[in-house]
This record gives C-alpha cells, sequence and structure tokens, in this order.
C-alpha cells in the first residue's frame, strides 16, 4: 500500500493548528511534529488530489485567522507500507535471557555454547521478540520453572516465543492459543522453525485450553487477565502456577488483588522497567 | 554508561487505539524499535482515554529501547468536545460548523497552557482561537 506523506512547515504553537487542520480538514488518523513541521499521512487514492486541494485553500487562510509562523506549502512524499514494517528487523540481533536461553532472528547467525537453549524467531506482525520486558520477564520465569515433562499453556502465544521457549526446556506437551489468527499463523510458523510441532499446539480462542496444566502463562495485558482470572484458575490443578504478565506498574496492584478475589494465591511479583509479571498458584 | 538518544518522535493518535499505520510506522519504522512493543505499551496507558487524541513523546536510544510521555489532547480535539461535533469543516473559509464562547475558549486554553510556548492564558487563548477558525469554528464575543 502506497501512502503520501503530507509535511507543512510550521513552528511553535502554530504546530496546534496545521495538526488541526490535517486531521479535520485533510482526514489524517494523527500526525507526527518535528520542531520545523507537521506531518500526516493520507493513502494515496483518487480523492488525495481534492484532499491536498482543500488543504491548501485551508492553509491559505491561516493568516486571517491570526496563525502565523506556517508556510502555505505541502511538501509531499510517497512512502510504502513495505518500508517501515521491516525496517526494524535490522535491529532485532540474537540475546541470551536468563542462563541459557538464546533468543535468535531466524536472519541472524549465532553460534551457540554448551547447554544454551536457542529459540529461532520470525516474529512477522505479532508480538514477542523477547525485545519487550514482559517477553524477558516470562522467558526467565520459564526457564527456572519449566521441568522436564511439564505440561504447560500459553495464552495469547503472539509470535509462539513462549510456548516454544517452554518445549525447548523439555516440557511434555506444551497448549498455546491467541485471538489472533495472524498470530496463531506466525506461532505456528515458529514452532515449525523449531521443530517442536510434536511437543506444541496451536489454536485460534479466547479463552485457555482445556483441560489442566503445571504452568499456564499469560503473557497478554492486565484488563484481559483479570476478565480470564477464573478460567485461568480452573486451567490448574491445585499446586498449579500462573505467571501473568504483561502487566503495566501501575496496575499490578489491581491485577493482585484481581487474581486473590478469584482464588489465588499470589507468591511473588518481578518487574522490569515499567511493567511487572505476577506468580501466582492455585492452592 | 548513559544511554545516547538517537531521536525524539511527536506523534498525536488516538487513545487506546494506536495501530502499525500511519503516522505510527513510518515515524516509528526507521528507528529501528519494534513498533508493536510501542503500540502495547500506548495503548494500555491510554486505555482509560479512549475517544480522544492522545498526543505522546517518544525517545529512542542507541540501544533502539525507547521511553514514553503522553501529553494533553491537541486543541482541534478539544475544541470539538466542546462543542460536541465530530469533526471540523473540511472547507474551514467557508463553512462554519460551530461557534466557542469565551468562557470555553478560556477553559481549552487553560487545559492547553502546560505544553503551549505561550506564557500566559491570553497567548494560549489567541493559539486556541487561531486553531478553531482554522477548523471552521468561530468564536463568540
Amino acid at each position: 500500500m502506497r501512502w503520501a506523506e503530507i509535511a507543512v512547515e510550521a513552528r511553535g504553537d502554530s504546530q496546534e493548528t496545521v495538526g488541526a487542520l490535517l486531521t479535520e480538514v485533510a482526514g489524517c488518523q494523527g500526525y507526527s511534529t518535528t520542531p520545523a513541521a507537521v506531518s500526516g499521512y493520507l493513502p494515496v487514492d483518487e480523492r488525495l488530489e481534492a484532499t491536498l486541494n482543500g488543504l491548501r485553500d485551508a492553509l491559505r487562510g491561516l493568516p486571517a485567522a491570526g496563525v502565523r509562523d506556517v508556510s502555505p506549502e505541502i511538501t509531499i512524499r510517497f512512502v510504502e507500507e513495505a518500508d517501515w514494517a521491516n525496517a526494524w528487523k535490522q535491529f532485532f540481533k540474537p540475546q541470551r535471557i536468563g542462563e541459557r536461553l538464546v533468543v535468535k532472528p531466524t536472519w541472524e547467525p549465532w553460534e551457540a555454547e554448551p547447554g544454551d537453549v536457542v529459540i529461532h524467531i520470525d516474529p512477522g506482525m505479532a508480538f514477542g521478540t523477547g525485545l519487550h520486558a514482559t517477553t524477558r520477564l516470562c522467558l526467565r520465569a520459564l526457564e527456572t520453572r519449566v521441568t522436564p515433562g511439564a505440561h504447560v499453556a500459553d495464552v495469547g502465544t503472539g509470535s509462539g516465543i513462549l510456548a516454544v521457549a517452554a518445549a525447548l526446556l523439555g516440557a511434555a506437551r506444551v497448549s498455546a492459543v491467541d485471538v489472533d489468527p495472524l498470530a496463531v499463523r506466525i506461532a505456528r510458523e515458529n514452532v515449525d522453525l523449531n521443530a517442536v510441532h510434536g511437543v506444541v499446539d496451536v489454536a485460534e480462542a479466547d479463552a485457555p485450553p482445556r483441560g489442566t496444566f503445571d504452568i499456564v502463562v499469560a503473557n497478554i495485558l492486565a484488563d484481559v487477565i483479570l476478565g480470564m482470572a477464573p478460567a485461568l484458575l480452573s486451567a490448574l490443578p491445585p499446586g498449579g502456577l500462573l505467571i501473568a504478565s504483561g502487566i503495566i506498574d501501575s496496575r499490578a496492584e489491581d491485577v493482585r488483588r484481581g487474581l486473590q478475589a478469584s482464588g489465588f494465591a499470589v507468591e511473588a511479583t518481578a518487574s522490569e522497567g515499567e511493567w511487572a509479571a505476577i506468580f501466582a498458584r492455585r492452592p | 554508561m548513559a544511554k545516547k538518544v538517537v531521536g525524539v518522535v511527536k506523534l498525536q493518535i488516538n487513545a487506546g487505539k494506536a495501530t502499525p499505520a500511519p503516522p505510527v510506522g513510518p515515524a516509528l519504522g526507521g528507528y529501528g524499535i519494534n513498533m508493536m512493543e510501542f503500540i502495547k505499551g500506548y495503548n494500555e496507558r491510554t486505555r482509560e482515554m479512549i475517544g480522544s487524541i492522545v498526543p505522546v513523546e517518544i525517545t529512542i536510544y542507541d540501544d533502539r529501547s525507547f521511553t514514553f510521555v503522553t501529553k494533553t489532547p491537541p486543541a482541534a480535539d478539544l475544541i470539538k468536545k466542546a462543542l460536541g461535533i465530530p469533526s471540523g469543516s473540511g472547507v474551514p473559509n467557508r463553512t462554519k460548523v460551530g461557534a466557542l464562547s469565551q468562557a470555553q475558549l478560556r477553559e481549552i486554553a487553560e487545559t492547553k497552557l502546560p505544553d503551549l510556548n505561550a506564557n500566559d492564558i491570553e497567548g494560549a487563548m489567541k493559539v486556541i482561537e487561531g486553531t478553531a477558525r482554522s477548523m471552521g469554528v468561530d468564536i463568540k464575543g
């Protein structure tokens, strides 16, 4: 898909006004600013020319409205979606997490040391590169808690990184689910990449998988975890462990209280940056 | 060792509903941060403000990590809310979509003052007035 980047030179408080023109007159979904310009994006289609003419008209009316420091000219640059969709990949490098785990993008080489557990990942647009604090918190937790032969559920699997890690750490069975069909597809690809398809099953669902598991990991968001707490509890036998992550610091207390109210015994909270992971057991 | 800042990106986007579509994708893609991770953090942080545009300033460091802070909604958003209108005028010089009272103008200016360069409330009111007129909104009185 092609987009037109529309930039208008404007400084100081007049950027507010130019932003208003981009969203209200041109219909941009938001805009970005630098000290000297305001930029918005519009899809390249048959309406673009008329929209730009309307915007130029509006810009010419600004001096009469008492708005200064705005150039009446529009600078247009065409950009392809692929240009930014993949740009971040060049910065996704192999990284060691915890003692043994190594997250390695498929396109980067890695010389594994004895004992390394290497997770091969191509995250596509799904969440879970291991670069994010929420994913790292879960990976570290899995490394110390997954015992050989364990049964693990991964709720909100995203790229499948946590399910794959559990399998590589010795789990006998891993059931992963995600509500997003795209995530399910990418997770399956990553399961195949790591040759753990005999262990990991990925399905599209908005609830924890059926059955009970020694460990359930849910790296999602505070509200989703709270809403699902009773279902998460029933996916665990007495003594089973929930690793709840994707929780922004300001919500950690809410989640701890919500889990307790649902019958969990909260054991510990780990945090990195502004994100928290909460460990809770079914009593 | 302190991390070096490689870029600061300011975006004005819908609270709780950021996606990789523009302006987020093109603005952040070039810095090499994983934009899904920004989107998750932004949406969670702004979830209670859904329906408003919540500007965000993202600071990107040389190790591709980033931090962000959210700001007051843009003037256009506050003007629309005050008037209860869904959008400004597509042809602001010809079609007017409403009029702000002096009290509404002052209230919006007070909200925006911390994020404007204007030094006082009168200066901020001038900025809001210009923005209002530019989107087809008159000022009463």
